[in-house]
Parts: structure tokens; sequence; C-alpha cells
């Protein structure tokens, strides 16, 4: 192999050697962990689809590889297995947490069995060390619990740059192209950016608060008018007075017109250099997002404009104390120009997850569409099923054709006894056209939709 | 207040559920009943939630207490005019 693989150069950046052992922790929606006690916009008590979301940590299995670890809230699927290691991917170990609760992230799940804890702590005398989605205080605990090391800053230097209001002045500061907008800390500075906010509206332009450590796509909300603005400042105002707590993160800002969206990773090693590892551009079909393509439609010049944008995004982050992989969400306006940084995430991305299979399974001038289809269930689906059904759909050697499923576990995640659930059936779609491709994914979606 | 007051807020706040689901999730809905699902079947999101709190309280003319919000309220249209049901006669 002329260039080592995606997870090689992770172990690197994250401890100077390409040959290090990890353990991995697959704990999606980190977000919601640092914004505990944050104040929020009005949102609902328990969100849908938890179980889903806590069982996306199977993602993880294809980003360790054969020397790492990977702990998980339930067992794979065996065929699944059967079938990765069919394609040539060299697993990880997998460690399983003895009762694991839907609602909880593999990360709660390990912290409340000391068998895994235990297990953690002997792996770490072999010196394998632990690295996650995100690391908040969870993550730090285990950590400490096991006494392995984490790969990574402390829980308050990561919620920090993963801030909205983190991401608006890194881009003030170094200059870069963003929407008009202002971070709010206090209820006065949220008062007056609506006050500025609705000289936009009353221009007729569109502006959203969003929460400074909301998920992506969540916690946003839009100023349409006048009493919107009102309501919401007063119920933020009243949570405020409420818990006694005054200081409040959110961003106000314009919803700009755009072309494209983008996701594009770098990574900081933890001696401060700079990596630009790729650009996603988020695929929509009738303004429906329907998942990421790879590559994404963009000209030598502005791919270069975002490398650029990368590195000295991670030189401020480098500096304010971060290493490990960043995500930045950014956008193509209308006109083709870039919005090089509309929000920064300083943890593993969606895409992060995809990069070691994708290097090794789309070939040169194929492409490829992650995306994950729905299917609502009445009984467990085993994947020997998905198999016989998606019979000569899958993915099943490098430069061919097809869908490779990239997580399992959450078809089945939101299982419970006697009653209808829903459940997501992830994969990375590669094909050698966009016609291919829509016809691959056509064909994967009727014949799920016509399962027996 | 007679059976057939209560029918017709039924009726009407049901009316307005429809009429601000289609605007907010802005495709064309499938025929909506009682039991439809947001989340799972209409693919109503969190974002959504406040908007269609917001346009609610703007086509039935209330203001909602939104301390107290739980994902129960927003299962189905059903469960969600109990809710708006219930704030109205607060």
């Amino acid at each position: 192999m002329d260039e080592p693989d995606f997870t090689r150069r992770l172990k690197t950046a994250l401890l100077g050697t390409p040959d290090a052992s990890l353990a991995f922790l697959g704990n999606f929606e980190v977000e919601e962990r640092w914004a505990l006690g944050e104040h929020t916009l009005p949102r609902l008590s328990a969100e849908s689809g938890a179980a889903v979301v806590n069982h996306m940590d199977e993602f993880a299995l294809l980003l360790a590889g054969g020397d790492d670890h990977v702990v998980l809230k339930a067992a794979p699927d065996p065929v699944y297995l059967a079938y990765l290691t069919e394609l040539g991917i060299d697993l990880p170990t997998v460690h399983v947490v003895a009762d694991s609760d839907p609602r909880r992230t593999v990360t709660a799940d390990a912290l409340a069995d000391p068998v895994t804890v235990k297990t953690l702590a002997g792996l770490a005398e072999q010196g394998v060390r632990l690295t996650a989605h995100g690391v908040s205080d969870l993550e730090v605990e285990l950590a400490e619990r096991a006494g392995m090391p984490l790969a990574a800053p402390d829980a308050v230097t990561c919620k920090a740059v993963n801030s909205k209001v983190y991401s608006r002045r890194a881009a003030d500061e170094l200059g870069l192209r963003q929407p008009a907008g202002w971070a709010c800390e206090t209820v006065d500075e949220l008062r007056e950016a609506f006050d500025r906010a609705r000289a936009l509206v009353a221009e007729g332009r569109k502006v959203v608060v969003k929460e400074a450590l909301g998920v992506s796509g969540k916690g946003i909300a839009v100023l349409e008018s006048e009493r919107r603005m009102d309501r919401l400042l007063g119920m933020v105002a009243k949570q405020v007075e409420k818990s006694g707590q005054p200081r409040l993160a959110f961003v106000v800002e314009e919803w700009v017109a755009k072309r494209a969206d983008l996701n594009y990773q770098f990574t900081v090693a933890r001696d401060g250099d700079v990596r630009f590892d790729f650009v996603k551009e988020l695929h929509t079909e009738g303004g429906v997002h329907k998942g990421h393509r790879m590559p994404a439609r963009l000209t030598a010049g502005q791919v270069a404009e975002l490398a650029e944008t990368a590195h000295r995004l991670g030189k401020k982050l480098a500096a304010d104390g971060y290493f490990g992989v960043v995500g930045v969400d950014a956008m193509v306006d209308p006109d083709d120009g870039l919005y090089p940084v509309v929000e920064i995430n300083a943890r593993n991305n969606m895409s992060t997850y995809q990069a070691r299979v994708q290097e090794r399974f789309v070939g040169p001038g194929q492409i490829a569409l992650a995306r994950h289809y729905p299917v609502r269930l009445h009984r467990r689906l085993p994947f020997a099923e998905v198999r016989d059904l998606l019979r000569g759909l899958l993915l099943d050697r490098a430069g061919g054709t097809g869908l490779l499923v990239n997580n399992f576990a959450t078809v089945n995640a939101g299982h419970r006894a006697d009653s209808a659930f829903d459940g997501r059936l992830y994969g990375l779609l590669v094909a050698s056209s966009d016609d291919e491709l829509r016809g691959l994914d056509d064909d994967i979606t009727a014949r799920l939709e016509a399962r027996p | 207040m007679s059976e057939s007051t209560t029918v017709a807020s039924r009726e009407r706040i049901v009316g307005a559920i429809t009429a601000v689901l289609a605007q907010v999730l802005d495709y064309e809905l499938p025929d909506l009943t009682e039991q439809s699902r947001l989340f799972d079947e209409l693919g109503l999101d969190s974002t959504g939630v406040f908007e269609l709190l917001m346009q609610l309280e703007e086509a039935l003319e209330v203001e909602f207490d939104t301390d107290n919000l739980e994902m129960a309220h927003f299962e189905t249209v059903r469960s969600l005019a109990d809710f708006v049901a219930a704030e109205m006669d607060r």
C-alpha cells in the first residue's frame, strides 16, 4: 500500500504512530450531553428515535481496524459480520456491554457495566487508548474509571469548540465569509439580536435562531414574524429567570440562499499539524435531504478554498487546545461563491465512519451516496433476510457497484415486543454514474417496500 | 358545554392541526386520520415542533404553556388534538 488508510492516519494524528491500538465508542449525539444544563428553545422532553441514534454506535465497526477494539450496545448480527468479512474488511474485537438500555449512549451503558470497565482496564494495560465520537464528561469518567487514557482533549475544551458561538467568532476572527448574524450569551444580547433581525425580516429576509449546542438540524427556529420573536424571547427569558442561570448560548443568523450544502473534514494532530481529509455534498431530491454524495460537485478552485479554510481553522483549533477529527458544514451560494464555515463540529461526523471503506471500495471515477432507508417493522429483521431481499444489489467487491451496508444495528434498535417500530438501514451506495446510482437506489427502495 | 359544541371544537382543532401540518411539512400530505403518526409517518422533526406550535397558536388564537411539552403529545394527530384541547380549556 502506498498510503496508510484513514484510520492509520487518524492514529498518527492522535497518538503519533499508525500502529497504536484504540478502543472506539460511538456515542452519537454527544451534543445532547454537552447541552445539559444549557437553555434551549422550546422542545420535547424526550426525543423520538433515541434508541436508533444510540445504536448508531455500530458505525465504529468500520472505522476501527483489525488491531482495535469497539465497545457496542448490542452484539452485531453474525451474518452481517460474515458479510463484512467476505468483503475483506478486517474487523476489530467487539466488546458488548451488559444490560444495554436503549435510552443510553454506549458510554453510559459501559459505565453501568463493571465487566466492560474491567475489560477496558485490562486493555489499557496493554497500551490501548480510548477514542470517542465526541468527548463529554461521560467519556472522561469512563477513561478515568478504566484507567485508559483518552486520545482526545478534555471535555471542557471539546464542548467549547463545538458551540456555534465559537464557530461564528472563529469565522469573524479569521475573516471568513458567513451569513449576517450574532452570537448571544445573555437575554439582553438575544433581545438586541432579535431587534436587528426585525430589520432583516421587514425586508422579507429569513432569520433563524439556533441553540449553540444543538444537534445539527435540530434546535432551530425560524423568526418569521414580530409575534414569533416576542413569543420566543418571552419563553427563553422565562426559562432563564426560573433557572437563575443567566448565561445562555444562541446564535441568530440570516438564512441565506444556497445551491448546495457541503460537509468537509480535516484532522488536527496533537502536534498541531492539519490535514484536509475530504469534502462531500448533501444530496437532496425534491427538497428532501437524502444523504451525502461523494465526490462533491465542486471546481478545483472551490476545493482549494475549503482546504485552505480547513488549515486556518485547524491552526486556530489547535491553538485553543483541540486535536482530533473536525467536520465543518459549508454552503455554495446560487452564484457558486462559498460560505466556507457555517458550523464547526469538532468530533467525528457521519462521514468519518465512511472514510475507511470509502477509500477502499469507491474506485477512481466512481461515485457514492451515503444514505439510509427507513424500514417499518413488526418483528426483528435478520441480516440474512435483507441479503436475500437485496440479492444482486449489495456491493460484493472493491470496484463493483451496489450497496455496502455500514450499520445494521439501527434496523432493529427500536424493537419492542408486540408493537411496530421504525428502523434505518444505513449504507454506502456505489456506482459508476449518477444514472446507475439512481437506478440502484430506486431498486433497493422498491424491494424494501415490497418486503413481505 | 353541550356535546355538539365539543364535537364542533374538536373538529376545529383537528382541522387546524391538519392545515398547519401541511404548511410546516411543506409537501403533499396523505389523507390524515387521528391515528396518523407525526414523527414516524409524516416526517415531523423537533425543529418543526416549535413551528407547528406557533402556527397552531395563531390559527386557534391561544397561547400554550410550553414548559411541559412531552413527546407523547406529538405522537399522533389525536394526542396533539388532546393536548391542544386541554390547553384551550386551561
